[in-house]
């Protein structure tokens, strides 16, 4: 409880404390939205930490080899991972479901091993970056105007039409919405932002290593999403805070922290399927519906 | 004689042996309520997928609007007014009947993602307008009391209805309505078959895919019946009945001659 008691009586100290903490925190919940872009239009796509570590790796190595200013070495990393993203989602994106996960998990694993095997970027040894920056405040200004952003194209032609293709991709086509090309928007969007989110990241930490690009971090913001609720902007960022907080919020539980996470965890998928912040149409359709959905981008009915 | 709308030239489709469309042709003018009959597996969806692009044609022309139309994709067929219904009701369930009503108008809306963010108050008069055109077409339909539930929940023949505003939406020169009074009861299905009569009158140019004889006789102006994929007859409804190969199609070459004689 101390943790909640400092937050209220002394948030200066809290800050203090507490600030890695809460830089986490807002890059989870940026990375988090990420998958909630590709999630919103129906695809399960596992490639966010990989556009990640392009994201970190270029930022940095611009810094430290072009001495680049942050800020457009920040820009130029989030390109990077956007360009990256075209040649992977033309072939990737004809697939769906559980096929599609798998084919960005693999895509996620050719990142870490490029990274492993590409001199500039230390190999296993990894990167010090000495300019290191672990100020919260573009990480929070960025987190508002992603969020803020994201909620408004919920209402524009292209958040309407991502909002089909989720529902009913082979009716949405029948209503002239180009299937492909907005799942290809939103794929190079999400990756453009989970590199954002990776320059963020590098820039907190004075070294960077390919081992912070793992499976199980895309894993990770795969559960925040689905805890928080992927029905609207709010849900990946409630998910995000809630479970990068919960550890530490856990503190005072010593060895069993690790399990009681577990039990929350376990808690909200049982009890709240559609996730913390539900949603009109959450029930948990929607996640269990994306893995279910078959190969087909655009199933073939049955000739009669 | 009228435009045409839509010219089919020797359209084929196989799936590996199988002819499930072979070497159809159709015209189709413009104020057509065309009927597509036959038994069941005589191709009848296959070729509304072939016109509405959801399966490439093995072989063939495809013309809409006098434009060969035969390798664009279903989303561009639909922006050129190539409307369809699914045999099986395909709503996006967890959107109202209004919100459904609107994708379909997604083709003439502008790409107003800026905008969006920076609430301009020209896309709000822009989407009241929307709003507007969506509630008449949910009320040409009778569902105007239904606008804000969600599609999902509401009764199987009005989610019918509903598909059908939302083809509207597309302001189509051409409709394609696959079974569209599929598992109604008799009254839902008769009072389906007014409202498409209705919409045919208004100028609408249909192609009404059914198996149901009778249905497709009362309403229709011209009538194909397909057999095992390929087209057997083409005409009039009352001259079409009349010809042996469709009464064998539908009741069996004893039935034919017993006609015949």
């Amino acid at each position: 409880m101390d943790f909640f008691i400092q937050l209220l009586t002394d948030p200066v100290g809290f800050y203090d404390a507490h600030q890695l903490l809460l830089a986490q925190v807002g890059v989870n919940a940026l990375l988090t939205l990420s998958m909630f872009i590709t999630l919103n239009c129906g695809l399960l796509t596992l490639a966010n930490v990989g556009f990640m570590a392009i994201g970190g790796y270029v930022s940095v190595l611009l810094g430290l080899n072009a001495h680049v200013p942050f800020p457009l070495a920040l820009a130029l990393g989030s390109l990077a991972a956007g360009l990256v993203a075209v040649p992977i989602g033309l072939p990737v994106l004809r697939l769906s479901g559980i096929f599609l996960a798998i084919a960005t998990i693999g895509f996620g694993q050719v990142v870490v091993s490029a990274i492993l095997n590409i001199p500039a970027t230390g190999e296993g040894v990894g990167l010090t970056n000495a300019t290191a920056d672990p100020s919260i405040v573009p990480i929070f200004a960025s987190l508002l105007a992603v969020a803020y952003a994201l909620w408004r194209v919920a209402g524009s032609r292209l958040g309407q039409a991502w909002a089909a293709i989720r529902e009913d991709a082979v009716a949405a086509s029948a209503q002239g919405i180009n299937v492909p090309r907005y799942r290809l928007v939103a794929f190079v969007l999400g990756a453009v932002l989970a590199g954002y989110a990776g320059g963020l990241d590098a820039h907190l930490n004075f070294f960077i290593s390919p081992s912070e690009y793992q499976f199980s971090r895309v894993v990770g913001v795969l559960v925040f999403a689905v805890t928080g609720g992927t029905s609207t902007v709010l849900g990946p960022v409630v998910g995000a805070v809630v479970l990068t907080s919960l550890p530490e919020v856990l503190r005072f539980a010593r060895d069993y922290r690790d399990s009681i996470n577990g039990l929350v965890l376990v808690a909200v998928i049982l009890f709240r399927p559609q996730g913390i912040i539900g949603g009109r149409g959450g029930r948990g359709g929607g996640f269990r519906r994306l893995l279910a959905r078959g190969r087909r981008a655009v199933p073939r009915e049955a000739p009669a | 004689m009228s435009a045409s709308v839509l010219r089919l030239r020797q359209v084929t489709r196989h799936f590996g042996g199988v002819h499930a469309v072979d070497g159809v042709d159709l015209d189709v003018a413009a104020g057509d309520l065309y009927g597509l009959i036959g038994p069941n597996g005589a191709g009848k969806t296959t070729v509304i997928d072939l016109i509405s692009g959801f399966q490439p044609v093995t072989s063939g022309t495809v013309e809409v609007n006098g434009t060969d139309a035969t390798h664009w994709p279903a989303h561009r067929r639909a922006s050129a007014g190539v409307a369809r219904t699914f045999q099986t009701v395909r709503l996006f369930r967890t959107m109202t009947a209004l919100e459904n009503v609107l994708v379909g108008m997604h083709p003439r809306r502008r790409n107003d993602i800026i905008g969006q963010v920076l609430v301009l108050p020209a896309l709000r008069r822009e989407q009241r307008v929307r709003l507007d055109e969506g509630r008449q077409l949910l009320a040409r339909v009778g569902l105007e009391a239904q606008a804000d539930r969600p599609a999902g929940e509401m009764a199987y023949a009005d989610q019918r209805r509903l598909e059908i505003a939302r083809a509207l939406a597309l302001r189509p020169g051409l409709l394609l309505l696959d079974e569209p009074a599929a598992g109604t009861n008799p009254t839902e299905g008769a009072q389906l078959q007014e409202l498409l009569v209705e919409l045919n009158r208004g100028g609408l140019t249909m192609i009404l895919v059914e198996h149901h004889l009778r249905l497709v006789m009362s309403t229709c102006t011209r009538v194909a019946v397909l057999d095992f994929g390929r087209k057997i007859a083409d005409g009039p409804p009352d001259q079409v009945v009349r010809q042996p190969e469709v009464i064998e199609a539908y009741l069996g070459r004893e039935a034919a001659e017993e006609v015949a004689t």
